[in-house]
């Protein structure tokens, strides 16, 4: 691993043999966090991956083809990446392509009308998915007139006032020698990707780093947003204030998460789905962010069993904080975290990907190895006293509820 | 890639298939349980019975009883879990190399001597009732069943893997056991060990577990040929946000040489940006929001998918587009440069599948398990013979008539337009 600058890029650089195979991600950090209009992250790198000022878009899409490669987006609050991946002997053709759609994209008018369609019809779409419709409920309310109470493709009407000026700007904003950051991971040697990025990204514009803008995030009350949905099942969505990643009790809430969710042999899983058959899909989440998170659980369920099943969830979460966890139950967590933390990192692709997203988010990317080492030394008596800290605070209550006489049957 | 020189198959005396592949690139393993048996092999009275057997074998076997098969899984690092098909039902475990004796040990408990406690499977019920409740919220899941129902009438791949609510409900714990038994035998099952092991302590470990179940009667295999139908549109109306289809055709079968054609040809038709149909009707004439597409290889009658997602008024539009695209083909067929673009991008994502061990096992037993283990060894050079006669001959053979016209199926999910749900 070796991180380097040329022409003032910062360039991350990680060889692997393995495969002829090789990833180059660009990313950014000004990204839908930093956003004053919902969704021009996303439709920013939507077009911009359509058609360049060389390359009309079936040109572009044939050019991809022809050297086998693929090229897509990645959207987060905190960052945003366009990437290629191709075989290794095709790096230098798939990294031309990438520095083409990052420097010259066409912007054209016609194309952004189509592609603002698209994302508005996938805005839409998110209301046919019953986990979708709780979170962005619940992300409206929690984050409230925040850019991070917004789904990344943003919603209906930020989508519409989105114009090719702003586009043009936010790209000259987020993609300059000064933001980005390149990740190459593959079978490519250093002087390949030195060669590669003098010769293609040496026409990116300098730009310059801009304050970043400062959140007021607002101070969550209990609260309970009941939608009636147009569902057979029901679903419950409820959620704690929780810090960022830099905060001494992230790596606490992962190892709870891990806990209560995420595994067969979490205390959610066990109490819920395999000792009262109350659900298929029951578990927790922890957001990782920069700035502020929050702790949710959640299920799919029948309606007539939501009152018992939350009574169940509020008992889980609120135990942590009277009975302390044993070090046996802690240690077999620790040993599944970090067993999935080294099968996740198989690919070039994930591996690419946490690197980039640690390094520009300012945590650096060795920020991954400490990531392990901090859970590993999360003790009982932390969990005992994070869950006090968080979980006997208000919580933010989603429920989705069937509608009482649906006038036709279900999708069925 | 071909598979390499590390790969190994063996029969075991009882019948069973193992697939050992050594990669000591990284500390872990991945094993892979697949038995052949799943909604093909269902009568209507079982139906989703595969299914459930797959969630009550996680509730305890003679040596490993209530949930200590995910416990120790989950305890030394371990991810486990299992999925259910038309025609298998997979069990997989991806780990730590220290873990792999045990994992296999565990695995060939649950898959011969489960205890199918009577109270478990009571609870598990509810547990696969919400299940189903969430398949038929989800309009993807609706849509997969509608459509097979619609391109498979007379073969046993009509049948719906989620199965129904009153067979859960009501299934006897005898009948539940005779069901796995009757399928659950070496000679229908396949076991793929990848990573960092000792291949040749591996077999004598499989030997000693896997090898030790009885050989049992093989049951009568299910029908799943399906003669040519004639092409329909199935339309339903629900209330979902915008059209969700699903198109396509029949294709070869696991034992044609047709298969590698069969993806080439999709790929070519939709398998990216570049494809015919995300040209044309996406970026040419901008008629839907997506459209890919992909074939699906399977024991017998496989299918060419074609998913499209649009603005419902745009219906009779795409449907026709998409005939028009495969019409093109059929009569002008590929050129060499959309040829050597589809043989690239399938090299290139081969290679990038063969990144987790986790991959490599699920590839080999799902290959091996529904007849076709050859593939494994042949893919690329399969791929590689493909000629741009043969695309043209594909579509012709499996998704035009004799006139040349495009013989399409599709089911769509309309718009029922009674407004937005909930507090949008």
């Amino acid at each position: 691993m070796e991180i380097f600058k040329v022409n003032g890029i910062k360039i991350l650089y990680k060889q692997n043999k393995k495969l002829p195979i090789v990833w180059a991600r660009v990313f950014t950090g000004v990204a839908a966090g930093r956003e004053d209009t919902a969704g021009i992250a996303n439709l920013c790198a939507r077009i911009m991956s359509k058609s360049t000022l060389k390359r009309n878009v079936a040109q572009l899409s044939k050019d991809i083809d022809s050297i086998g490669a693929s090229l897509e987006t990645d959207m987060d609050y905190d960052f945003s990446a366009i990437s290629i991946s191709s075989l290794s002997n095709y790096f230098s053709q798939s990294l031309e392509i990438l520095a083409d759609v990052i420097i010259n994209p066409a912007f054209n008018e016609s194309e952004i009308e189509f592609e603002k369609k698209n994302v508005l019809a996938s805005i839409s779409a998110r209301r046919d998915s019953i986990s979708k419709t709780a979170r962005d409920a619940f992300a409206r309310e929690y984050f409230n007139r925040t850019p991070f109470a917004n789904p990344i493709a943003g919603n209906i009407e930020s989508v519409k006032s989105i114009s090719k000026e702003n586009i043009k700007n936010w790209r000259a904003k987020a993609y300059n020698a000064r933001e980005i950051l390149i990740v190459v991971a593959g079978n490519v040697s250093k002087a390949e990707v030195k060669v590669a990025v003098e010769k293609y990204f040496s026409a990116l514009p300098k730009g310059k780093v801009l304050p970043i803008p400062k959140t007021n995030f607002p101070k969550l009350s209990g609260k309970r947003v009941n939608i009636s949905g147009k569902f057979s099942q029901a679903y419950i969505l409820k959620g704690y204030t929780a810090p960022d990643i830099k905060n001494e009790n992230f790596a606490t809430l992962k190892v709870i998460t891990a806990l209560l969710g995420s595994r067969m042999s979490a205390r959610l899983f066990v109490e819920l789905r395999e000792k009262l058959g109350l659900a298929y899909e029951v578990n927790a989440l922890y957001p990782t962010f920069v700035n502020k998170s929050y702790f949710g659980v959640y299920m799919g369920l029948d309606k007539k069993n939501v009152g018992l099943a939350e009574r169940k969830m509020e008992e889980i979460l609120k135990d942590l904080g009277i009975n302390k966890v044993s070090r046996a139950e802690l240690k077999n967590v620790q040993n599944y975290i970090s067993g999935v933390y080294l099968l996740d990192r198989q690919t070039l692709g994930r591996q690419s990907y946490y690197l980039g997203w640690r390094e520009i988010t300012g945590l650096g990317y060795k920020y991954d190895e400490k990531y392990l080492k901090q859970i590993l030394k999360v003790t009982p008596q932390d969990i005992y006293k994070a869950a006090k800290k968080y979980f006997n605070n208000p919580a933010l209550t989603v429920t989705v509820m069937p509608e009482e006489k649906p006038k036709t049957a279900k999708l069925k | 890639m071909k598979m390499n020189k590390n790969i190994n198959k063996v029969v075991l005396k009882n019948g069973l298939q193992v697939i050992i592949e050594k990669d000591a690139s990284c500390p872990l393993v991945s094993v892979a349980v697949f038995v052949r048996v799943g909604a093909v092999d269902e009568s209507v009275e079982v139906s989703g019975l595969s299914h459930f057997v797959e969630h009550l074998l996680f509730k305890g076997s003679k040596n490993f009883p209530q949930d200590s098969l995910s416990r120790n899984v989950e305890n030394s690092g371990g991810y486990i879990n299992a999925a259910t098909s038309k025609e298998y039902t997979c069990y997989y475990i991806n780990t730590q190399k220290s873990a792999c004796t045990d994992t296999i040990k565990m695995l060939a408990d649950i898959t011969q001597n489960p205890n199918f406690p009577a109270d478990e499977i009571e609870k598990e019920r509810g547990v696969v009732l919400e299940e189903i409740a969430r398949h038929f919220d989800d309009p993807h899941s609706v849509l997969f069943d509608m459509f097979t129902q619609t391109l498979y009438k007379k073969s046993a791949y009509k049948n719906s893997i989620i199965g129904t609510a009153k067979v859960i409900k009501n299934v006897s714990r005898e009948k539940i056991i005779e069901y796995f038994k009757t399928h659950y035998i070496p000679q229908k099952m396949t076991v793929a060990v990848v990573g960092d092991i000792n291949p040749q302590k591996i077999k004598e470990l499989l030997n000693q577990t896997f090898g030790k179940i009885s050989k049992g009667i093989i049951p009568k295999s299910p029908q799943i040929t399906e003669p040519k139908t004639t092409p329909k549109t199935l339309t339903k109306k629900a209330r979902v946000e915008h059209a969700y289809m699903l198109s396509g055709f029949l294709g070869p079968c696991v034992q044609s040489p047709d298969i590698y054609t069969a993806d080439v040809a999709m790929y070519i038709l939709g398998g990216s940006r570049a494809s015919r149909l995300y040209s044309r009707l996406r970026d040419g004439l901008r008629l839907v929001y997506s459209i890919s597409g992909s074939f699906m290889s399977v024991k017998g009658t496989g299918t060419a998918y074609i998913s499209s997602a649009f603005n419902p008024k745009n219906k009779t539009k795409v449907i026709k587009a998409i005939n028009a695209e495969v019409e093109n083909i059929i009569k002008n067929g590929i050129t060499p440069e959309e040829l050597f673009r589809a043989k690239l991008s399938i090299k290139t994502d081969w290679n990038f599948l063969h990144e987790t061990f986790s991959e490599r096992a699920y590839n080999a037993g799902y290959w091996n398990v529904i007849g076709g283990s050859s593939v494994l060894t042949n893919y690329l050079s399969g791929i590689e013979r493909i000629s741009v006669g043969d695309v043209k001959a594909f579509f012709k053979k499996y998704a035009g008539t004799p006139k040349g016209a495009a013989k399409i199926s599709s089911a769509v999910l309309l718009p029922d337009n009674r407004g937005k749900s909930g507090n949008f």
